[in-house]
């Protein structure tokens, strides 16, 4: 199998079979990415769709990938994810869980509210704060690759994840104190 | 400053707990951070987990996303040309025109490098483009038949050499329909399958010539884009036609021939029962008007494949009926003891039929006389086989005029689009 770099390449001179190649291996990333943000299947799968598509609307334009096509599919990924939220009306932003629902115990429904409050408050988030959570803890890629995925030094990275994590709770904490009320 | 520290001991805890630590050992180690970093590591094991729950994408959604993203790729890529020539882009554009000077100058180097190449290489185009040359080029119509045949068989073994490669690719290609299954259709040997997406120009039936768009999938199957099935050809097919166009009296009905007839769940084959049919109409009395024979089946139905596999509705004459097959507007279709025949519609009626498309054949499900005129210019059937056998006898078979005069053939009914 190509190597990312190689299949990158062969993208850029059109070539069908690498576009395919790269499709099916980055596809399940790119999915479970969205599954994770959003926990839809059906959701997720269309906006894994979408982001290929997009891709091959950017090799047509100016501006193709140049560095690292895994990197420009999270991007995106993450763009159309905030474009979807944003669109739907916050009450209808989905909170459950469809893949891990059914709980045998307390703490487990507990964890599972406090998830869904941590999806909710995601969208109040930076797209680069969304996008570091989701690929460090949502993908569990390691602090290199997701640099490298982002275009940032492994410190930046750092200091994102970090920074996007006490957005987080700061978020969570009001809405709790806001519901509190 | 604190923030600083606060970071790098949150790093160091999810490192640790990415190497299997438990959360409270790792937060010992930060007693006076502990209550700040709680929470944070908490999301993110919650976050953790939530990824490794994920099931994997539906294999199906996969290769429905693949598929559209090449759908895109290829038509962002390739432009079909009236004339067949793919065209891509402005690369496929130069590379045409540089094979364009090759050949003018003499100089086939770059068209020599390009005959290898396969569906979704660079060079690709040049190899299409210096076979239209050719095409143009050649003004001997024997020799064009020979090259355009050349080239169909070598779409077939860049399909084959792709295969071995198990390369994804759109590619074209033409052949004969060799058999027509729900699981796919065998097109020169190539297993195309049909999706809700194909587009299907023509009726298909078994041994015509089909046109194939589509993607070569890496199990060496073909989506179909879209299939043009080319009309039966009158001339080839019923040669005799001619001789009939002017009336004259009519004959006797045939004698039964000793082939068996059709059985109900007999798939009709289009070569003998297009004989066959050839039989019927030459040996049919002539009131049938000339303009109706197979000569111009065009002006004589009209039909909308509603959805591959599904539905087709159109209307005609009906030209023949052998045992259950009845042919109308040059289509076959096998009439079951649930067809329902509305207006006891009979040979040379203008009809129109739903029919849906089940176990390779047409069958149909409702047959409506259109026309309301007297059956006074009823064919006779050729052979006890011709009488259908969910309707009754025939209510008038009389003799035809000595010389009727030729009418038109119905105007074809409008049907939707689909």
């Amino acid at each position: 199998m190509p190597a990312r770099k190689e299949l990158l390449s062969q993208m850029t001179t059109w070539d069908a079979p690498a576009l395919a190649q790269l499709h099916d291996q980055l596809y399940p990333a790119i999915y479970r990415y969205a599954l994770v943000r959003l926990g839809d299947e059906d959701v997720a799968h269309d906006i894994a769709s979408e982001t290929f598509l997009r891709l091959i609307d950017t090799l047509q334009s100016k501006a193709p990938p140049h560095t690292s096509v895994r990197g420009w599919l999270f991007g995106t990924a993450t763009h159309i994810i905030g474009d979807y939220v944003r669109r739907m009306p916050r009450e209808q932003t989905r909170l459950d869980d469809d893949y891990s629902a059914g709980f045998s115990t307390e703490q487990e429904a507990e964890e599972h509210l406090l998830f869904s409050a941590i999806r909710a408050a995601m969208r109040h988030l930076t797209p680069e704060q969304e996008q570091v959570l989701l690929l460090r803890f949502g993908n569990g890629f390691p602090l290199e690759e997701t640099a490298k995925l982002m275009g940032k030094s492994v410190n930046a990275v750092k200091v994102l994840q970090f920074r996007a994590m006490q957005a987080l709770r700061e978020l969570i904490q009001q809405d709790h104190v806001e519901r509190s009320d | 400053m604190l923030n600083e520290v606060t970071e790098d001991a949150f790093a160091a805890c999810l490192e640790a707990l990415e190497n299997g630590a438990d959360l409270e050992a790792v937060l010992a180690n930060y007693p006076e951070l502990a209550a700040d970093l709680r929470p944070l590591l908490q999301y993110a094991r919650l976050m953790h987990s939530a990824g490794q729950a994920a099931p994997s994408p539906n294999t199906n959604a996969l290769r429905a996303s693949r598929l559209q993203m090449l759908k895109r790729y290829e038509a962002a890529t390739y432009r079909q040309h009236k004339w067949g020539v793919l065209v891509s882009g402005w690369r496929a554009t130069a590379m045409s025109g540089i094979a364009l000077l090759a050949l003018v100058l003499g100089s086939f180097g770059i068209v020599q490098a390009a005959a290898p190449s396969l569906p979704g290489d660079t060079l690709y185009p040049v190899k299409r483009t210096a076979e239209q040359l050719r095409l143009w080029l050649s003004f001997d119509i024997t020799h064009k038949q020979t090259l355009e045949n050349e080239f169909e068989a070598e779409r077939l073994e860049e399909i084959r050499a792709l295969n071995a490669q198990g390369r994804v690719a759109p590619i074209e290609f033409s052949g004969r329909i060799e058999a027509l299954a729900d699981e796919g259709w065998q097109i020169a040997g190539v297993t195309v399958k049909l999706n809700a997406t194909t587009r299907l120009e023509g009726v298909p039936r078994l041994h015509a010539s089909a046109e194939v768009h589509g993607l070569l999938q890496a199990d060496g199957t073909v989506v179909a884009e879209e299939i043009h099935i080319e009309e039966a050809d009158a001339i080839d097919e019923t040669p005799e036609l001619e001789d009939t166009a002017e009336p004259t009296a009519p004959a006797p009905p045939a004698e039964p021939t000793g082939n068996p007839p059709p059985t109900a769940n007999a798939v009709p084959q289009p070569s003998s029962t297009a004989t066959q049919t050839a039989l019927s109409l030459t040996q049919a009395p002539t009131s049938l008007p000339p303009t109706a024979t197979l000569a111009q089946p065009t002006l004589a139905a009209s039909y909308t494949p509603t959805n591959f596999a599904t539905e087709l509705e159109f209307t005609g004459l009906v030209q023949a009926i052998t045992g259950n097959v009845w042919r109308i507007a040059d289509r076959e279709v096998v009439v079951t003891a649930n067809t329902e025949l509305n207006g006891n519609p009979q040979l040379g009626q203008q009809v129109e039929v739903h029919a849906v498309w089940e176990s390779g054949q047409w069958v149909a499900h409702q047959i409506e006389r259109k026309d309301e005129a007297p059956a006074s210019s009823t064919p006779q059937p050729t052979s006890a086989t011709l009488q259908p056998s969910h309707t009754q006898e025939p209510r008038e078979t009389p003799e035809p005029t000595e010389s009727p005069e030729p009418t038109e053939p119905p105007e074809p009914s409008e049907t939707p689009k689909p």
